[in-house]
């Protein structure tokens, strides 16, 4: 594992030059993508660091979304908006998702885990544009920071239960007086919030719209899967526990799906549209993770993956238009297939994929989860078929009013975009339709 | 009386930070309507202004929250701090803004709520009073009748989904066009679009009780005078006169074709030597108070969520867009304006970032656009905006046994004008000065002369009641002016992406040389051009009244579109 860490703390010093932390970036995931056929179920292992099959893709996620992010801001390094420090910012913050996702030891994990709410919030406050970013930072923090903190607790009280905090070596729970649940409450609720679920997901739209393109990036394709991995890694300990009251959280999970998803079609400003969505796919992903199956636990990775992959993607395209019309809002950014009629492929490619189209990853972890919620409870199919069906409504919603319609400025002109545009999107989009085909990559 | 009823409104505390701002801007500018008269003119307006003249002082204070740093890590947490240093400055006034509002939420259950006009609280960059709204969606330049229509109408389709700035350097509307304007609407132009957006404006102004409604507000009340225009025409422009008119029945206004027969059996007080006719609106003509409506509407607007700032637009910056194809041009880069810096009275300038950009600083139109490059420049930028302010002279005199009630706003064939004023006998009476002697626009200074030999005469032939009237006071106003035909300018520059004019609806001057204009028109186009803009803006192109052939590609082109003069 050190053979990835260590040379990323070495690109920090390469931080003046952008094209080589491209580069370096770029070279780190490749280093990484050649483990792709691992057979252990640990691996790389050593100074208590390791990668097993979920840590493994959650990695590659994270070192792919910030070879990304480099590329799509470009706006950055060409202002010369103290580009130095934005790329050291960014390695800092990949640092500590590696760290947070291939520790072996649960402090280190919840060390990692706080520590990569720092970056992000310099991130958003620092080359964030709008005066409500203070709001969206102070959101973020805070909600993040007060679930989490008993989490620190029940850490604790755990490691002088058992005697220790290895991931692998945990001990399921028995036990069911209140004393329990009161822990098991405590644990799972900081990840909720980060994942994050329905009643508690008021930082998301916040966060997400006010951030700059790299912060968006990296909170909608890594930052809320931190939330689900770390459920999968702490529900080991309260799988009894669990089972009493995963009834609950599905059911929030469903609902909350459903109303968000209503939310969405009611959305103006484009990235708050993505954001909602957001909640939306987490919250199948939560549904899946709580009933703890086979399936439920691979549907829910593959969810995450794809939809990593897929709204950071989006999020580039909201970016793209905000950078040549100067506005967020749905209501001037109408007729985009006449303005800028190239990208109307990648709104079309990736828009599908979020309404979970073959042959996308998000197809696959939704069918996946569909299977599993319904065998858990016939009754919830009621609440699925609105989740999907509504899933797909907002995001036809957001394709067509954004891209068929008369733009105000009709005049005699289009703009096609850049290279660097395309290049970033199509390699958001690549590993999501093409890593269907080779899953295993991302099942147990 | 306005301040207890905004302490009793106690609805929201948005709306109450609204509200009391609102109440700020009204009290500083209700103190000012008297519109140049002079303090020893009491006309029926002026009796309320009274009570509140001793608040003139209150200037509109803005104070915006001042952070400066450019490292984004100080930046971070530089904006963390400075907003725990400000909190804990205003703790105190937090916790009391907290028991106060408790106890009027309250008193407020123990009677009724009032009917909210509209569904939910109002949006926008709101995150609180004081915070530069750094970035918007459309920042209106200028906030006279158009830029406030232009915000009214925008925020009124668009509430949460855009965010609309308003930046005006005069807030006491001292030297604006709307204030100063004489306040007449009428349907007789020979343009059908220009009739069309006069029958909308007096729609519009039918409905302003409902539309500009603000709650905790009094309902804005325009004074609109029923009496309609009337046009006089000598013999050699009867021709001229009744083809307008029958385009005017076409198009759908109530004017009526009267004789000089009739108009002598209809108005004993007129004198018809040298009239042959003379077109009369019966319905939707007549004449209003500028100054309510540019009230009413700033008040909705900012109700709705815009936000106005007192400060003078001094430069623009922007981008090309390099990867823009433009068709048709040699000149293949689109420009698109991106920063404006805005100078506040206290002389520091801070930077507002747009997506579009609203030209609607009426006289100021052309130096607006000078500033982002139009005029200066080659090619297509070498054509400037062709507005300028024009100086203008309205006098109210006094003549106790002039027409009284039952007389329109008159234009003579020679293009004065005169109308009722109140009722004490007063009548508003102006005319525009030939071309080549237009007065100096350095300031607004009125010469007497002017009157006593250009308007006396032709007032006092027209209507010999007038030869008895004494001079009370008198005013200048500035016309924008458009040099190219004297008709507004609407739509996008074609050479810029988001830079949309709206302006130099003033005059309807005539084509001939020395000839003379007709009074001022822009003010009754107000509500129809905000909501051309908010229909170019939001859906792309004119969806109720087409005003395509009003483009600024008519000055590139070199093709007028002029309104025909009535000799």
């Amino acid at each position: 594992m050190l053979k990835f860490i260590l040379p990323l703390i070495l690109l920090m010093k390469f931080n003046k030059e952008w094209k080589v932390s491209q580069v370096g970036l770029f070279f780190l995931s490749f280093l990484i993508s050649v483990n792709c056929y691992h057979n252990f179920f640990l691996f790389n292992s050593g100074f208590s660091l390791g990668m097993d099959y979920i840590s493994y893709i959650m990695i590659l996620l994270s070192v792919w979304i910030v070879s990304l992010i480099l590329i799509s801001s470009q706006k950055i390094k060409n202002l010369n908006n103290f580009s130095s420090s934005f790329i050291s910012t960014n390695i800092f913050l990949l640092l500590f998702l590696m760290l947070t996702f291939s520790s072996m030891d649960y402090l280190m994990f919840y060390i990692s885990f706080e520590a990569s709410l720092i970056p992000t919030l310099i991130l958003i406050l620092g080359w964030g544009y709008q005066p409500e970013r203070i709001q969206a930072g102070i959101y973020m923090l805070f909600y993040t920071l007060a679930f989490s903190l008993p989490l620190l607790v029940s850490l604790l009280i755990y490691y002088f239960l058992t005697g220790s905090l290895v991931i692998s070596l945990g001990v399921p729970l028995e036990g069911e007086n209140y004393l329990y649940k009161f822990w098991y409450m405590s644990t799972v609720l900081a990840f909720l919030v980060k994942l994050p679920m329905f009643m508690f997901h008021l930082w998301l739209p916040k966060a997400h719209v006010e951030a700059p393109i790299a912060g968006s990036m990296i909170l909608a394709g890594v930052l809320l899967k931190l939330g689900g991995y770390g459920l999968i890694r702490v529900l080991i300990m309260f799988q009894e526990m669990n089972k009493s009251f995963c009834w609950f959280w599905v059911s929030l999970g469903i609902v909350g799906g459903v109303y968000i998803s209503l939310m969405c079609m009611r959305q103006v400003d484009m990235k708050s549209l993505i954001a909602y969505s957001s909640v939306v796919h987490m919250s199948l992903v939560l549904c899946g993770i709580m009933i703890f199956s086979l399936w439920g636990l691979a549907g829910s990775v593959i969810l995450m993956v794809g939809h990593g992959l897929c709204s950071s993607g989006l999020f580039c395209l909201a970016n793209m238009v905000y950078e040549r019309t100067g506005s967020r809002s749905l209501m001037v950014n109408k007729g985009l297939l006449a303005f800028m009629p190239s990208m109307g492929l990648w709104w079309f490619l990736l828009s599908v994929s979020n309404m979970a189209s073959p042959p996308s990853l998000n197809l696959m972890g939704e069918i996946m989860l569909i299977l599993t919620v319904l065998s858990w409870s016939k009754i919830s199919i009621l609440g699925i078929s609105l989740l999907s069906f509504f899933s797909a409504a907002y995001t036809l919603y957001m394709y067509s009013l954004s891209q068929h319609g008369i733009f105000y400025n009709s005049l005699y002109s289009c703009c096609s975009g850049k290279v660097s545009e395309y290049l970033s999107l199509f390699l958001h989009w690549l590993p999501l339709n093409a890593m269907i085909m080779n899953s295993t990559l991302l099942m147990i | 009386m306005l301040r207890t009823s905004i302490s009793s409104c106690g609805v929201l505390g948005r709306l109450k930070t609204n509200v009391s701002k609102l109440y700020m801007l009204c009290s500083s500018q209700v103190a000012n309507s008297r519109r140049g008269l002079s303090l020893s003119c009491q006309t029926y307006e002026s009796k309320k202004d009274d009570e509140d003249l001793g608040t003139e002082k209150e200037k509109v204070e803005q104070k915006f929250r001042k952070y400066e740093y450019s490292n984004p890590y100080e930046r971070a947490f530089g904006i963390l701090k400075d907003d725990v240093v400000s909190f804990y400055k205003k703790r105190k006034k937090f916790f009391e803004d907290i028991t106060t509002r408790a106890r009027s939420n309250a008193e407020a259950k123990a009677k009724p709520a009032p009917k909210n006009t509209y569904g939910f609280e109002p949006s926008g960059a709101d995150v609180g009073e004081n915070v530069w709204p750094s970035f918007c969606d459309v920042l209106v330049v200028g906030g006279g009748a158009m830029g406030s229509s232009v915000a009214y109408h925008l925020k009124e389709k668009a509430r949460g989904g855009l965010s609309v700035v308003v930046v005006e350097e005069d807030p006491g509307y001292k030297k604006a066009s709307t204030v100063l304007s004489v306040g007449g609407i009428r349907q007789q132009f020979s343009i059908p679009e220009n009739i069309q957006l006069s029958m909308y404006g007096m729609e519009f102004l039918r409905n302003i009780p409902e539309l500009l409604e603000v709650e905790g507000l009094d309902t804005p009340d325009i004074q609109f005078n029923p009496n309609g225009y009337l046009t006089l025409a000598s013999e050699e422009g009867y021709e001229q006169l009744r083809q307008n008119y029958e385009l005017q029945i076409d198009m759908g206004a109530k004017v009526s074709f009267l004789t000089n027969t009739e108009l002598s059996k209809m108005y004993p007080w007129l004198n018809v030597s040298g009239v042959a006719a003379g077109v009369l609106g019966r319905e939707n003509e007549g004449w209003f108070d500028p100054w309510s409506l540019l009230i009413g509407l700033q008040r909705k607007a900012i109700s709705l969520g815009a936000h106005y700032i007192n400060g003078k637009v001094t430069s623009f910056s922007g981008e090309t867009m390099d990867d823009m194809i433009l068709e048709g041009t040699q000149q293949s880069n689109i420009k698109r304006i991106t920063t404006a810096e805005v100078t506040l009275p206290s002389g520091e300038t801070r930077t507002i970032n747009f997506a579009i950009l609203v030209a609607a600083s009426g006289a100021w139109t052309g130096e607006l656009g000078r500033m982002a490059g139009i005029g200066e420049g080659p090619g297509i930028l070498s054509v400037p905006i062709p507005i300028e302010p024009r100086k203008r002279y309205v006098y109210c005199v006094h003549a106790p046994d002039g027409p009284g009630l039952h007389s329109p706003l008159l234009v003579d064939p020679n293009g004065t004008y005169f109308r009722r004023e109140g009722l004490g006998g007063l009548y508003l009476c102006g005319q525009s000065p030939p071309e080549d002697k237009e007065p100096n626009v350095d300031n607004l200074d009125v010469d007497h002369s002017f009157f006593e030999d250009n308007i006396w005469p032709t007032i006092a032939q027209r209507v010999p009641a007038f030869e008895k009237l004494k001079l009370h006071s008198s005013w200048a106003g500035y016309y924008d002016y458009n040099t190219f035909d004297q008709n507004g300018i609407i739509g996008l520059h074609p050479l810029f992406s988001n830079f949309l004019i709206a302006s130099g609806f003033s005059g309807h001057a005539p084509t001939l040389p020395g000839g003379v204009t007709q009074p001022l028109a822009g003010i009754q186009q107000a509500p129809g051009i905000g909501r051309a803009v908010m229909e170019c803006i939001m859906y792309g192109g004119y969806e109720t009244i087409n005003l395509e052939r009003f483009g600024f590609e008519r000055v590139l082109a070199k093709v007028p579109l002029f309104e025909s003069n009535i000799v």
